[in-house]
């Protein structure tokens, strides 16, 4: 009897554990309704300009045990830029920038994640662009793990991430109006994933 | 920022091709007077200098079209003073055929993100610029070893890059509107000083060479090339543009005559009637085509 609780309280807790490992490492696919690319750019020293895609798709690893071993990579269409502003949008998809028409994606790749605070970290990976692929770091923050609180998502597990981080466009060889239009791009990234 | 548009675009090709095109005269008419056309080389080189301001050195190798395009000029610019070194040694034949086969690779590389994908309309895109290309090399060819209008090439290749300039700034590419102005403004600077010199004092003059011929046309093509793969850029504007180089069929050698007014006229009425095409298509696209200029 002795025998065969214990056996039965190991079973139990290999399969608390493995539940638990299952839940410490989740799969999400970027939720695009609640997910923000933004990017701002300096325009001749005035103002910076803010724009965003409105087209990508991605997913991630979110371990919140062990952050190290989370992933996350996301495809930006890049003639989706828009700015609010047709004609300007026109000329970011020229060859002058973004050249979507010969480089229709720019990709985030990330190679390692490591945790600075209780809620924070920073992703180190490769952005892709232009076809030209440099490392960048984005510092991110994590902001919620939870089940969607509508029930007409049934219950799926959302987690909601902010990202900030910058890279030289001139790096990427994007060099038409630097520096008259700014060098440095601003990322301001606000993820929202369903788990998959 | 306007100074730094005005110095790129105007200043410097401008200066670069005179200063060149003196520097070569002065090295070639007395020791080598058959190389004289490499002088009109200048025309490639000061392009490359205005690319170098605008867009800095391009990688190698090269990844997006516009860095493609250095080295396409780059590329014709040398290959074009060899022809100009070897002159009558090369067979006409064999340069035509050269320049044809040569023509359709850079089409193609330029091309190759969209043309790899299959779709007609890129594939149409490249037949079309394959054939343009290989007809306006041919009338420029002829031309250029026409001794009776030494000026022509130059001309309709000026007359072109301001058709390319007004399609990238309609088609909103502001980096080729800029290159195709740049190097309007170096070939305007090279006919100007020929232009003269043909009148006043013809020693100081040198016909349009293979230097220039495959470095300034080669530029050109590129340029046309990005515009017809990777902007909204009509096909039909293009193909218009390719009636510039029936030009000197149609203004033939008038006004005859061999007097300064006469020899004076002759190539603006060419240049006049040249830009006929280019502000027929600036025109339709104008009228006919939705604008999203930069």
């Amino acid at each position: 009897m002795h025998s065969q609780t214990i056996s039965a309280l190991a079973v139990a807790t290999a399969l608390c554990v493995a539940g638990l490992s299952a839940q410490a490492a989740d799969t999400f696919k970027v939720d695009p309704d609640h997910t923000n690319i933004i990017f701002s750019v300096n325009h001749l020293g005035y103002s910076d300009m803010f724009g965003q895609f409105n087209k990508f798709e991605g997913e991630f690893v979110f371990d919140d045990q062990d952050v190290s071993k989370s992933k996350v990579s996301i495809v930006v269409d890049t003639a989706s830029v828009d700015t609010d502003h047709q004609k300007r949008d026109d000329h970011l998809r020229s060859p002058d920038f973004f050249n979507a028409s010969e480089f229709p994606e720019m990709t985030f790749t990330s190679k390692s994640i490591e945790k600075t605070g209780d809620n924070t970290g920073k992703i180190n990976g490769e952005l892709t662009m232009l076809g030209v692929t440099r490392p960048i770091s984005l510092d991110v923050t994590f902001n919620k793990k939870a089940p969607h609180p509508l029930p007409q998502y049934n219950g799926v597990l959302v987690a909601g991430f902010s990202a900030r981080g910058s890279v030289k466009r001139s790096d990427f060889g994007m060099k038409y109006g630097v520096p008259n239009l700014g060098d440095e791009i601003t990322f301001f990234i606000e993820v929202e994933g369903h788990k998959k | 920022m306007r100074d730094e548009l005005l110095l790129q675009t105007v200043g410097l090709p401008l200066a670069a091709t005179l200063v060149l095109f003196w520097l070569a005269l002065a090295l070639f008419r007395t020791s080598r007077p058959s190389l004289l056309p490499i002088a009109s080389a200048a025309v490639a080189i000061a392009f490359l200098l205005v690319y170098l301001w605008v867009l800095g050195a391009p990688p190698l190798p090269p990844r997006a079209s516009t860095q493609k395009l250095a080295y396409v000029c780059l590329a014709g610019l040398i290959i074009g003073i060899a022809v100009d070194v070897l002159g009558e040694r090369l067979s006409s034949r064999a340069l035509r055929l050269g320049a044809v086969v040569a023509i359709g690779a850079v089409a193609l590389w330029l091309g190759w993100p969209k043309i790899r994908t299959g779709q007609t309309a890129d594939l149409l895109a490249l037949a079309g610029l394959w054939a343009g290309g290989a007809f306006a090399f041919d009338r420029l060819t002829t031309l250029s070893t026409d001794g009776d209008r030494p000026l022509a090439p130059g001309i309709l290749l000026l007359s072109s890059c301001l058709a390319v300039a007004a399609l990238g700034f309609h088609f909103a590419s502001a980096s080729v509107m800029q290159l195709a102005s740049a190097l309007a403004v170096a070939i305007g600077a090279y006919l100007l000083w020929n232009w003269l010199a043909l009148l006043l004092r013809p020693a100081l003059a040198a016909r349009f060479g293979f230097g220039a011929l495959c470095g300034a046309g080669g530029a050109l093509f590129a340029l046309a090339c990005i515009l017809a793969f990777f902007t909204k850029t009509a096909g039909w504007a293009l193909a218009i543009m390719l009636l510039v180089f029936l030009a000197p069929t149609v203004s033939g050698n008038r006004p005859a005559g061999t007097g300064i007014v006469a020899r004076a006229s002759r190539p603006a009425l060419l240049f006049a009637v040249s830009l006929v095409p280019v502000v027929v298509a600036v025109a339709a696209i104008t009228l006919f085509s939705t604008s999203s200029g930069p």
